[in-house]
């Protein structure tokens, strides 16, 4: 490998993330190398300074503040009842009693008029049927004499 | 001994994985209280990805919560054969970014301003120091540090330097191939870089 080549393999030489082969050639070049060998050490002080750090702790409560946090499991669900009485019945049987309720009025006001009705009427004295054997005149009927015409 | 200690580890990582799925499943059949157990494993390594993203311990405190809270009702999505700490991740490094975004990007001073004040203190951090006394004091600064990276570069960074995840981790949570894994940390450890070159080259000159 050129220097340039392994100036830029400094850092997975550092890393380990290397083959055997590649290792023991940057292992070689650095011997004689000023400049890749600096780099090199430039790198691990500041990595050997971060991994120094410690950051990394554990903290008293910390698992059961989080705990706290994820909800209980649900309590059982009840499941719902069939209800005997479904939700649209009780505001169709108002409509439905509220349309009764209207036709009647108007029905009420405006009787109907059926031959039934005329036939099957308690009839007042005054106007009884008379039967004829006779035909009556026409104008007899109307109730006009021979005088109007 | 470096190769077994790497695959005692790759077993460890996979024992986690096969536990992690385990507890999951019983919490997806309704023992609700089995995230605890999650919570408790993850806790420190989330607040430490949070505090080094927000560089505030009250706001990392919240969005450490809220991250546990959001894997919680996400947990059904979770796919099992994948890692649940990299899926873990996943919705941290989103989440940070989103709270990021909504806070106030008003820096109180500028890097150069921040290096005049706090220079002696970063030159020790990063070169002649090996101290651990000065703990807090350690890792304020480097959380103030990592706030002046863009959030893109700054997600990289934490999670392969400080969380030390590996490029195949990376690529899982950052969804993207290896080749943009080592693209994106290249350009990101070169960001980091120039604001410390400073102290390197002052350090070089003596
Ligand atoms: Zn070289």
């Amino acid at each position: 490998m050129t220097h340039k080549r392994i100036k830029d393999r400094l850092l997975n030489f550092h890393d380990r993330e290397l083959t055997g082969e590649e290792r023991r050639e940057i292992t070689e070049h650095i011997k004689t190398c000023g400049e890749c060998r600096l780099a090199l050490e430039r790198w691990e002080l500041i990595s050997g300074a971060l991994r120094r750090s410690t950051l990394e702790k554990s903290s008293k409560g910390f698992v059961e503040s989080v705990m706290e946090r994820i909800p209980l499991p649900q309590q059982a669900i009840p499941v719902p009842r069939r209800k005997l009485v479904p939700n649209w019945l009780i505001p169709a049987l108002g409509y439905g009693f509220a349309i009764l309720f209207v036709f009647a009025a108007v029905s009420y006001r405006y009787p109907t008029v059926t031959t039934e009705n005329i036939l099957l009427a308690d009839v007042p004295q005054a106007s009884q049927w008379i039967f004829s054997p006779e035909l009556p005149e026409t104008t007899k009927l109307l109730g006009i004499t021979k005088e109007d015409v | 001994m470096k190769a077994i200690s790497y695959r005692a580890e790759v077993k460890r990582q996979e024992e986690g994985t096969i536990e992690d799925i385990e507890v999951i499943l019983d919490i997806l059949a309704g023992n609700r209280n089995a995230y605890s157990e999650i919570v408790r494993k993850y806790e420190a390594r989330v607040r430490g990805y949070c505090l080094a993203m927000l560089s505030n311990p009250t706001l990392a405190q919240d969005a450490a919560q809220d991250i546990f809270i959001k894997a919680y009702q996400a947990l059904d999505k979770f796919r099992a054969g994948s890692s649940f700490s990299t899926w873990l991740y996943r919705i941290a490094a989103n989440h940070c970014v989103d709270v990021l975004r909504k806070a106030s990007r008003r820096k109180t001073e500028s890097w150069e301003a921040l290096l005049e004040r706090e220079g002696e203190k970063v030159e020790a951090l990063f070169i002649s120091s090996q101290n651990t006394e000065r703990a807090a004091e350690n890792n304020e600064l480097i959380t103030k540090i990592l706030s002046y990276l863009p959030e893109r570069h700054r997600t990289i960074i934490v999670l392969r330097e400080v969380q030390r995840l590996s490029y195949e981790e990376l690529a899982e949570v950052l969804k993207c191939s290896i080749d943009a894994v080592k693209a994106r940390l290249r350009r990101a450890r070169r960001e980091l870089e120039s604001k410390l070159r400073h102290f390197f080259n002052r350090r070089a000159s003596k």
